[in-house]
């Protein structure tokens, strides 16, 4: 399996990314550091623990909510959103 | 259903080394992990074509990457990959284990079930995080989220980076940040050095751990990085954009309490901030092995000589690594290592002699290692005194964003005594990532006794699932 470039988007834009990489670690790259903001106090969150246990990084990808974006690999075509409390 | 001689929950060092080790003896093995790599957390790498960097980033990679291979490479070892464990049961006959995992050509994950009668778990640890007002701002993360963006996706955390907590792991992380050309603003160690002078010897019969610290120092040096000992940071400060841009760091005495007067700030963009590891107890506690808080204060699985924490003539449950305490790698090599040929022993493919021919010099170089990682555990002992530095508006549970005031109402007007009554009240540990986070927090909070602490720690859900994908039919 060799590395290719992916293009996916975040809140409508395009982001690129190398494959195998996390979509953490793709908005990171391109200076995005709040992947969403909090339920009750609506404040921001970025990436915390960084490997899947804190479930602080959560984005909406391909329309699913509450995806952690520290685990979760980009895909040709992915839509990562930024997500609003619930995400729903 | 899918059924295998043993199975092996982790692809960390633990988990790596029990399996090669099951299928030299001839059992036919499953490995199971969630991330996309073997390696776990400790050899964390990216792709192939990327092996350059890889190397660069790790100290002993090469020893990761010919046990990665083997493991690969060996007839008896299915590896799967991306499937994460969400419940688990044992009974007298065996385990069953519930996991997700991508589906075939659908994008939402599928249901697999595993059955087996000899289960390892080797499920790793993660940073233990301390809280103080700011610690929820963007920016501010744990070392290992550092690391895994470095070491799992050649991407650095932040330009200019303060990196502080406690521990040995805070030397690998800033070398590495340091080596990817990050400005290294600030690197604190709250404890003296002074406290390896009563353990000198310990320091001196493990030459290996020795020369690595060197390894890093010397990195450190040639970057003009300095590590000061006996500072913390103790709050974290946002811009209007809500993104961290400045961290406040004080001198902190032995106990953890604040010298007032010492504060000063430091702008970065990113810091990262650990104190230790808390074992992924999380399967363990779900099967319901005997548990028991270790010295540190973390809850670990008991097991006896052989890694075995529970069994009958018909199944097995061996834990290895850092769920049984804290330890490093190489302790983790040795106790999978063990739990593999002790598998193999009980599925009758070697010996008793040749069981106890083998794990003679694993069970000394374990021991050798065990005096290590307690040494380390005095060494970088986590003093309860971090409870100044939080105020009643301060997040301990960052999930269901409950402050320490509302535990301190919780305790005081609504007289919760333990963990679960505090809970209730005020819905900590509650949240999504099930009290990995706040749990141990919360225990020293508290004050909890260690009942106290491993009853808060057994949930039956390791992983949160939808009805959508518990609604589908099993892929197997």
């Amino acid at each position: 399996m060799s590395e290719k470039v992916i293009t996916c988007t975040l809140n409508g834009a395009t982001l690129t990314a190398i494959s195998g990489q996390s979509v953490a670690a793709a908005m990171i790259s391109h200076g995005e550091r709040i992947n969403r903001t909090t339920r009750i106090e609506n404040s921001p969150r970025g990436i915390f623990c960084g490997i899947g246990s804190c479930f602080d990084c959560l984005v909406v990808v391909d329309g699913i909510a509450n995806q952690r974006a520290c685990i979760t690999e980009v895909r040709e075509g992915m839509t990562i959103q930024t997500q609003n409390g619930a995400g729903t | 259903m899918t059924h295998s001689e043993v199975i092996v929950v982790g692809a960390g060092p633990a988990g790596l080394s029990a399996a090669i080790n099951a299928a030299n003896c001839g059992c036919e093995v499953l490995l199971i992990d969630n991330g996309n790599r073997l390696g776990g957390q400790y050899w964390r790498h990216m792709a192939k074509e990327r092996d350059l960097l890889n190397y660069s980033l790790h100290y002993d990679f090469g020893r990761g990457v010919s046990l990665r291979d083997s493991v690969l490479n060996h007839k008896k070892i299915t590896v799967k990959t991306q499937t994460q464990i969400w419940s688990a049961a044992a009974n007298d006959e065996g385990v069953v284990l519930h996991a997700l995992a991508p589906g075939n050509s659908s994008e939402i994950p599928r249901e697999i079930v595993f059955e087996t009668q000899h289960l390892i778990l080797a499920t790793g640890a993660y940073d233990r995080a301390l809280p103080f007002p700011g610690w929820d701002i963007p920016g501010v993360m744990t070392p290992g989220a550092a690391q895994s963006l470095l070491k799992g996706h050649g991407v650095v955390a932040g330009k200019k980076m303060v990196i502080a907590g406690s521990g040995p792991f805070l030397l690998p992380v800033a070398s590495s940040l340091a080596e990817q050309g990050v400005e290294i603003v600030g690197l604190f160690e709250a404890h003296s050095p002074r406290r390896w002078l009563r353990r000198v010897f310990v320091l001196l019969s493990n030459l290996g751990k020795l020369t690595e610290g060197i390894h890093y120092g010397r990195i450190l040096k040639r970057r003009a990085v300095r590590m000061k000992f006996g500072f913390a940071v103790i709050q974290a400060h946002a811009g209007d954009d809500g993104i961290l841009t400045a961290v406040i760091v004080a001198r902190i005495r032995p106990d953890f309490t604040v010298v007032v007067g010492s504060e000063r700030k430091i702008e970065c963009d990113a810091a990262a901030i650990g104190w230790g590891f808390t074992p992924d107890t999380s399967l363990a506690g779900a099967l319901g092995l005997p548990q028991k808080v270790d010295v540190d204060g973390a809850v670990v699985v008991s097991v006896d000589e052989r890694q075995v924490a529970q069994s009958n003539s018909e199944m097995s449950v061996h834990a290895a690594g850092e769920i049984t305490g804290v330890g490093g790698a190489v302790l983790s090599l040795h106790e999978g290592a063990i739990a593999g040929l002790s598998c193999a022993l009980l599925l009758g493919k070697i010996t008793d002699s040749q069981y106890q021919n083998t794990t003679k010099e694993l069970y000394a170089s374990r021991l050798h290692a065990e005096k290590f990682a307690r040494a380390l555990k005095d060494v970088y002992v986590i003093p309860d005194g971090w409870r100044t530095w939080v105020t009643p508006s301060t997040l301990i549970c960052r999930c269901e964003e409950v402050s320490c005031g509302q535990v301190d109402t919780a305790v005081r007007e609504l007289g919760a005594r333990n963990s679960r009554d505090v809970k209730l009240f005020s819905r900590v540990g509650m949240g999504m990532c099930q009290g990995r986070v706040c749990g141990r927090n919360m225990a020293d909070y508290l004050g909890s006794d260690d009942g106290d602490r491993i009853r808060n720690a057994r949930r039956p859900i390791i992983a949160p699932i939808t009805l959508g994908e518990l609604a589908q039919d099993p892929l197997l």
